[in-house]
Formats: C-alpha cells, sequence, structure tokens
C-alpha cells in the first residue's frame, strides 16, 4: 500500500511542475496588464458631461502601529495622525516654516522663558467631545510629560517647567531655560498633535485605535490589516474637506501598490522608493510623480563596544570605504543626495561644506585600516531592516567593505527587530533610518548622552557633543545657533561616531483623476482641497 | 556505461536524460569557483545595472549591476545545498521515527502516528516558513527546517513499509531463526525500503528547491550576499516589465531542475519497480 502511495506522488510530479510553471508566470509576469486597466479609467472618464467626483480618496500604504500622539513610532501613523489632528502651530505644507494652527497667535517673552499661545474660538472635538478648551491642551501636555506615560517623546519637552490655563483660551508654557526650538516642539507633528485628554482616558489601552482630534477628518473605522476608512469633520475649524472620505488601504508590498494604483484600486501610491518604477510613472501621462526633498536621513551605526569599531581610524576608514554615488544614483536612481553631515541639507544649521567630510577613496580607506593595525580587514555584523531601500543599500556597503578587507555580514530583520536593535545597542553595526524637522530632534535623541542605549536611541552612545547641542538649544540668535551647530558638525565627522549616508526624497504617486494634492515634507500631505474625477 | 542506464530506466530515455542533467547541474554547483569567481557574483556595479543580455553578460545584469549568469552559477549550491542535506536529513529523521513506530509496538506507533498526522496537516511551505523565521534565516537553518518539515512524509511511508515487511515470511523466518530486531530492522526491513525511500528522495530534492527559493523570495533566505534563485527573482520581480531577464533565468534554472528531479524519479521509480520490468519506455501521461 505505501508502494502504491509513492507510485501516485509520483504520478503528481508532473502536476507538481505544472504548479510551479504557473508561479512563475505569476511571479514574472504580474505587472502585464495593469497599463491598459489604467488608460481604460481615464478614458471612461472623459466619457462623462461635467467633472464628477468621488466620495473618498483611497490611499496605498502600509499599516502603522497606533494614532496616539504619545506613542508613534512610524511615518506610517504619522501620515493619518495628520489627517485627525491639529497642533498648536504647524509647519506650512512643503516647508519648515511654522504657521498658525489651533493656536491664532502667540507671543514669546524677552527672555524667551515664556510662551503665551492665544487659542482659536470654537474649535469643536470630533466625536461629540464638546468644545476644545486650553484645559485640554495643558493636559495633553502635562501626559506627554508625566513619566508615568513613558511616551518616548517626554524628553524632546525637558525645557518646559510647566504649562497653564489662566483663561479657556490661552495656554501658558514656562520654560526652565529659553529653547529656540521649541516652537517646533509643539507643533503639529508627532507629539504636539493634541489628543482629546477626555477620550484619552475613557477609551484607555484603545485609545491608540480610537483617537478624538481636531483635524480635517476622524476616524471611522479601522480594520487592522486592510484598511483605515476616514470621516470628513464637518466641524472643522478651516471648513470641511472636499471629499467626505478617506481610505487608507494597507498594501504592505511596493510592488503591489503599483499594481493596486495601475488598476485603478487606489488613487494614491503614499512613499514610492523605488526609482525605477517611479521613472516609468514619471513617463506615463494618467499619473503625477509628487518629490520633495525630505529631511529623512540614513545613517550608518557604529557600535563602539564591539571592537575594532572603537578606533576612530576603523571608522574613518569605513567612511571612505563607502560609495556614496552607487547608494544615490544606483540604488535610490537619483532620489538621494549624499549626507556630508549629520544635519541634511534643507534643515536649519545645515552645514555640507565644512571639513573633514568623508568621499568615496578606497585607497584611503586600506591606508587607515592598516595604520590601525587591521591590514587585512576584519570581521562584523550588521542588523539591517529587511524593507525599502535598507538591504539594497546595504550590499553595496557590504561589498565596498569587502573591496577593503571587511568583512561584514547582513542579517535582514523586520521592523521591531530592527527598532529593538537601535534601543539594545547588541549589534556592531546597524541602520538609522529617521526624519526630523529640526537639528535637534536628531541630536538630542540619537547622538545626545542621556540617551544612551537602553534609555534611548543613541546607539553609539556618542557624548562628544553634549555641551554643544545644550548651548545651541539655549541659544535664540539665528546666527550664533547656525554656528553652534556647525561646530557640531565639525566635531561630529571629527569622531565618526556614525557615518552619516544619505538624505532622501520622499515621493507619491498620485493618479490624474486626483485634483489639489499637497504634499508635506515629512511623508505627510494636506488632503483637505482633494477631489476624485471618478473613473470608470 | 549507457546501457546499464538504459536496462535500469528500461528504455526510459527521457529519465536518463533527466539524471545527465542533474549531473550537470550538480558538476556546476560543485565546480563554481572553477567556472566563474565569486566576486562577479557579489561585486556590485550600480553605473551597470540593468544590462539586458549581451555577450558581456549573456543573462543581463540586475538592479546593484550583479552578473546573472555567475548569480545563477553560485546559487545553485545553496539550491542543492537545501535540496539534498534538507531532503537527506528528511530522509535518515523520518527513517529512524518509522522504524521506531513500525516495530515500537502499538502504543509508540499510536503516539508517533498521531504527532506525524498534526505534522503533516501544515502545509511544507508554511511549516518551513514558521522555524526559520523563528530561527533565523541561515542556510543551516533553512536545511534544518526544510528537513524537519519533510520528515513526517518519511516516516509514514517508512512505517507503511515496515507494517507491511514484517508480516512477510523471510522476516518471520529470521525472527525464528533468532535474529536480533536491530538485526530485522536494518538488515531484512530497511534494506527492502530502500527502493521507495530513494524514490521519495529525488522527489522530495525537488520540492526542497521550490521551498528554499520559496523562503528566498520571501526574504527568508540566505543572508546576502550569498546569491539564492529565490532571492533573485525577488529582486527582478518589481521590473519584471522593464528588465525580464532578472527573473526569467533564474525561473528557467528552477523549473530545469525540478522538472530534471521529477523524472528522474519516475525513471528510479519504476526501474526499481518489479511490476513494469521490460515494459519498455513508460508513458509518462
Amino acid at each position: 500500500m505505501a508502494v502504491a502511495d509513492v507510485v501516485r506522488s509520483g504520478r503528481r510530479a508532473l502536476l507538481a511542475l505544472v504548479a510551479v510553471a504557473g508561479l512563475l508566470l505569476a511571479a514574472c509576469g504580474g505587472g502585464g496588464g495593469a497599463p491598459e486597466t489604467g488608460g481604460g479609467a481615464s478614458e471612461a472618464g472623459s466619457e462623462s458631461t461635467g467633472p464628477q467626483y468621488a466620495d473618498e480618496i483611497r490611499i496605498g500604504w502600509s499599516e502603522g502601529k497606533t494614532l496616539d500622539p504619545a506613542y508613534f513610532s512610524l511615518i506610517n501613523d504619522y501620515a493619518i495622525a495628520k489627517q485627525i489632528y491639529s497642533g498648536l502651530v504647524q509647519y506650512k505644507m512643503g516647508t519648515t516654516e511654522i504657521v498658525p494652527d489651533l493656536a491664532e497667535s502667540w507671543d514669546v517673552s524677552p527672555d524667551g522663558l515664556t510662551y503665551t499661545f492665544h487659542l482659536r474660538h470654537g474649535v469643536k472635538w470630533q466625536k461629540g467631545y464638546g468644545e476644545l478648551t486650553a484645559q485640554d491642551v495643558v493636559q495633553h501636555f502635562q501626559r506627554i510629560m508625566d513619566p508615568a506615560t513613558a511616551s518616548p517623546f517626554a524628553g524632546t519637552l525637558d525645557d518646559v517647567a510647566s504649562v497653564e490655563a489662566p483663561d479657556p483660551y490661552t495656554v501658558v508654557f514656562h520654560l526652565k531655560q529659553p529653547s529656540a526650538f521649541f516652537l517646533d516642539q509643539v507643533v503639529a507633528f508627532r507629539e504636539g498633535f493634541i489628543a482629546n485628554p477626555k477620550a484619552v482616558q475613557d477609551e484607555g489601552q484603545d485609545y491608540g485605535r480610537m483617537p478624538v482630534g481636531t483635524g480635517p477628518y476622524e476616524l471611522k473605522e479601522w480594520v487592522p490589516g486592510q484598511y483605515i476608512l476616514l470621516e470628513a469633520n464637518p466641524d472643522y475649524y478651516g471648513g470641511a474637506p472636499k471629499t467626505k472620505y478617506v481610505r487608507f488601504v494597507h498594501i504592505p508590498d511596493e510592488s503591489a501598490r503599483q499594481i493596486a494604483l495601475q488598476n485603478g484600486e487606489i488613487d494614491v501610491f503614499w512613499n514610492a522608493s523605488d526609482p525605477k518604477m517611479i521613472q516609468s510613472f514619471s513617463n506615463d501621462p494618467n499619473y503625477q510623480v509628487y518629490q520633495v526633498n525630505s529631511t529623512g536621513i540614513a545613517v550608518l551605526e557604529l557600535n563602539p563596544k564591539a571592537k575594532p569599531l572603537d578606533d576612530v581610524r576603523v571608522r574613518q576608514a569605513m567612511a571612505y570605504a563607502i560609495d556614496y554615488k552607487a547608494i544615490t544614483d544606483g540604488v535610490r536612481g537619483g532620489l538621494a543626495v549624499k549626507l556630508n553631515t549629520i544635519i541634511p541639507v534643507g534643515m536649519f544649521g545645515a552645514a555640507p561644506d565644512i571639513q573633514p567630510v568623508y568621499d568615496y577613496d578606497p585607497q584611503k580607506a586600506k591606508e587607515l585600516l592598516r595604520e590601525a593595525g587591521y591590514p587585512n580587514g576584519f570581521q562584523t555584523s550588521a542588523n539591517v531592516l529587511n524593507s525599502g531601500y535598507a538591504p539594497d543599500m546595504f550590499s553595496v556597503i557590504q561589498s565596498n567593505f569587502r573591496d577593503v578587507g571587511i568583512d561584514m555580514q547582513i542579517n535582514l530583520v523586520d521592523s521591531p527587530t530592527w527598532q529593538k536593535t537601535l534601543t539594545e545597542a547588541n549589534v556592531p553595526i546597524s541602520v538609522l533610518l529617521t526624519t526630523r524637522m529640526e537639528p535637534d530632534q536628531i541630536l538630542s535623541q540619537f547622538f545626545y548622552g542621556p540617551v544612551c542605549s537602553p534609555k534611548g536611541n543613541n546607539f553609539p552612545c556618542y557624548k562628544g557633543v553634549d555641551d554643544l547641542i545644550a548651548q545651541a538649544r539655549a541659544e535664540l540668535d539665528d546666527q550664533k545657533r547656525a554656528d553652534l551647530y556647525r561646530q557640531i558638525q565639525i566635531k561630529f565627522n571629527q569622531d565618526l561616531p556614525a557615518i552619516p549616508l544619505i538624505s532622501n526624497k520622499n515621493v507619491d504617486i498620485v493618479s490624474k483623476r486626483v485634483q489639489g494634492y499637497v504634499k508635506g515634507l515629512a511623508y505627510d500631505a494636506d488632503l483637505t482641497h482633494v477631489v476624485v474625477e471618478r473613473g470608470r | 556505461m549507457i546501457a546499464s542506464l538504459t536496462r535500469f530506466f528500461k528504455g526510459d530515455r527521457l529519465a536518463i536524460a533527466a539524471l545527465f542533467v542533474t549531473a550537470a547541474i550538480v558538476l556546476v554547483a560543485l565546480l563554481a569557483p572553477l567556472l566563474v569567481p565569486y566576486d562577479r557574483a557579489v561585486a556590485v556595479d550600480t553605473m551597470h545595472g540593468f544590462l539586458p543580455p549581451s555577450p558581456g553578460h549573456p543573462f543581463g545584469t540586475d538592479k546593484l549591476g550583479h552578473d546573472i549568469l555567475a548569480q545563477l552559477v553560485w546559487g545553485s549550491r545553496p539550491s542543492l545545498a537545501v535540496g539534498l542535506f534538507g531532503t537527506g536529513l528528511a530522509a535518515v529523521l523520518g527513517t529512524a521515527a518509522g522504524l521506531v513506530a513500525g516495530f515500537g509496538g502499538p502504543w509508540l506507533d499510536a503516539i508517533f502516528v498521531y504527532v506525524i498526522d498534526i505534522l503533516m496537516a501544515f502545509p511544507l511551505l508554511l511549516l518551513a516558513l514558521v522555524m526559520v523565521a523563528m530561527m533565523g534565516a541561515s542556510l543551516a537553518n533553512i536545511v534544518i527546517a526544510v528537513g524537519v518539515s519533510w520528515a513526517p512524509r518519511y516516516a509514514r511511508l517508512v512505517r507503511g513499509l515496515v507494517l507491511e515487511l514484517r508480516t512477510l515470511e523471510y522476516v518471520q523466518a529470521a525472527r525464528s531463526a533468532g535474529a536480533s530486531t536491530a538485526r530485522i530492522l536494518f538488515v531484512h526491513v530497511l534494506r527492502n525500503a530502500l527502493g521507495p525511500i530513494l524514490v521519495m528522495f529525488t522527489l522530495g530534492v525537488a520540492s526542497s528547491i521550490i521551498v528554499e527559493a520559496s523562503l528566498s523570495f520571501l526574504g527568508l533566505g540566505p543572508p546576502p550576499p550569498t546569491p539564492t534563485w529565490g532571492r533573485i527573482i525577488a529582486a527582478g520581480q518589481p521590473y519584471v516589465t522593464a528588465a525580464p531577464w532578472i527573473c526569467i533565468f533564474p525561473g528557467l534554472a528552477i523549473l530545469v531542475t525540478v522538472l530534471a528531479l521529477n523524472l528522474l524519479g519516475d525513471g528510479i521509480r519504476d526501474g526499481l519497480d518489479p511490476r513494469t520490468r521490460n515494459l519498455g519506455r513508460v508513458d509518462k501521461m
């Protein structure tokens, strides 16, 4: 009987083969008929007499974790939070200029220690939570600062001595010392999104999935792993958004997102990273490609606890060994520029012209290794995020390192493991991928003594610019502050605790049917004026 | 040699061809360092990415400028390593379990059968995927995962054979002649079970190669830069319309290898099966 079993399973071999062939076809022929579908949709649209608008904007993106501003960790969350919440002030879309949001105006005392915000009247919370008062704002920030909340952003509000609400429309912050970036700390970004304190209390643990804000859209439904549906907030102080619903469709795989866009299943492809694909969309009149120089950076993190990375000559050798052009042009297809210093161009204080900077020079790398006593290189390993461009970027770095004798093993890890790696600093090498709007956030969250692992994300436990960071934060004169950041960048590049790699451009691909799309710097967008012409 | 092969495969020319193709692939894997330098397979040269097939790069290059042909040659190593060692491990584990179940009495048998049934309820790829995800992606772990996932199939096969064989007269005769259980197991039972195990092994190698390629495709293959067929396909998948050569060639490599191994397995099965003796070429369909 058992022998007969084998005979039958052998007969199945051919069937299995057919299945393999099918799989290959599926894997290799996925995108085949898609472009026709895209074209068909727009033709159907032009048949109708006037423009007709859909009641929904569909955005393909990858699901995050929480919509509670106290605990954001992923840009994917932030992009949605921007629709749900407002802040006291906000960045003008596409710039780092600060403009009013919930606060119509604000005053700063001459000594820079007191900030007084004058709130808009009649701003309504979503879901019937009544009118926004100054007390709500105070409670929100107190919650972020409360150690019991354990918010990763508590540190950014270190300078705040107290917050108070003298009347329902006035919020006053008292600072311990002047802070040049105080407005950037309460801006509508991360912890600056003001969550309804009562809802936070009502929902408890579940608040991250039932957020209540004052933004243009409110959360209607979150089906984990499928979509997040937002509904227009009719009471939004800026006027109800033009399109009634926004549906964020969870499509983690980029090529699947590409096909969904071509098939007309989504209108907006958020955060495209593959240059070749972006180029094919740029050449297609059915799509608009939005590209901004984001302040998103990639930095090669080096752990001095792992010998020989404690030797600055070795770290310099590694910086000289990397072919940055192969990353910016090859891996990123021109969607990135080389990052000379830890502060990206476009951000306050960036000084790409300082010395030393490290350019591709494998010969110099070998010399430095020889000098450091490693003429034959050494072995090391890296934990690398397994998605986006990081694996390809590390293939290049690995190959560059091999050329100078450094044998770097790559472990591709998922996002939670990677985040843990950054906090625990338990491997020789990792990569920091982050988007910040001002230099203090980069420095004080990733290269500041008090946030050495495991207390924070200072992977190399770098303490070399602690004093300068504090000085720059307290310096209110722009010129002097810029000068301090210049010194920081020089010192940083001399000590080289980590190797700045690239700063990215951020790209959204939007169907031609979509009008009024405004893209922000930090992977976000203003959707309030967006309309989508009805396809098909 | 050809004559004896023809005799063994009973004139099944397809199986003989499959044997040569398989041998050629194994040779390529063994001789990879002589055929193409490793550097050519892993060196990054982004200025020469996405090159279509040309005399310099017969199968073209991928996004990072890797030569696809060199990657295919070196990629045959992990594929075959997982195929041979993973399946070998499965055969050893499964056979041992099958022998114990078949000879260990009703209680032990019942327990083994339950465990085997439970494990077989999981799709092969899923089981391997979970194990690799838990243990970490490395070649050794993939071999273990494939071995453990496949073992229940061997265990069931061997257990069935043992139950069948132990009732046969010559085993009864050996037993009454005073042979020990170990001797009966290894000399009488296992030797007679080797044929079916070998057939299953050949077919298993083919499936294991697909499992390895699938794991690599899903990003759970051996860590980079180790080139594997599955990873080349995964790397080429976003560019399937713009640069189809990146995934066509590794796809063909998997297809040819798996086809050859399956035909070879069929041939061996027919060769070992006394009932198909002297029938000439066996009709595959």
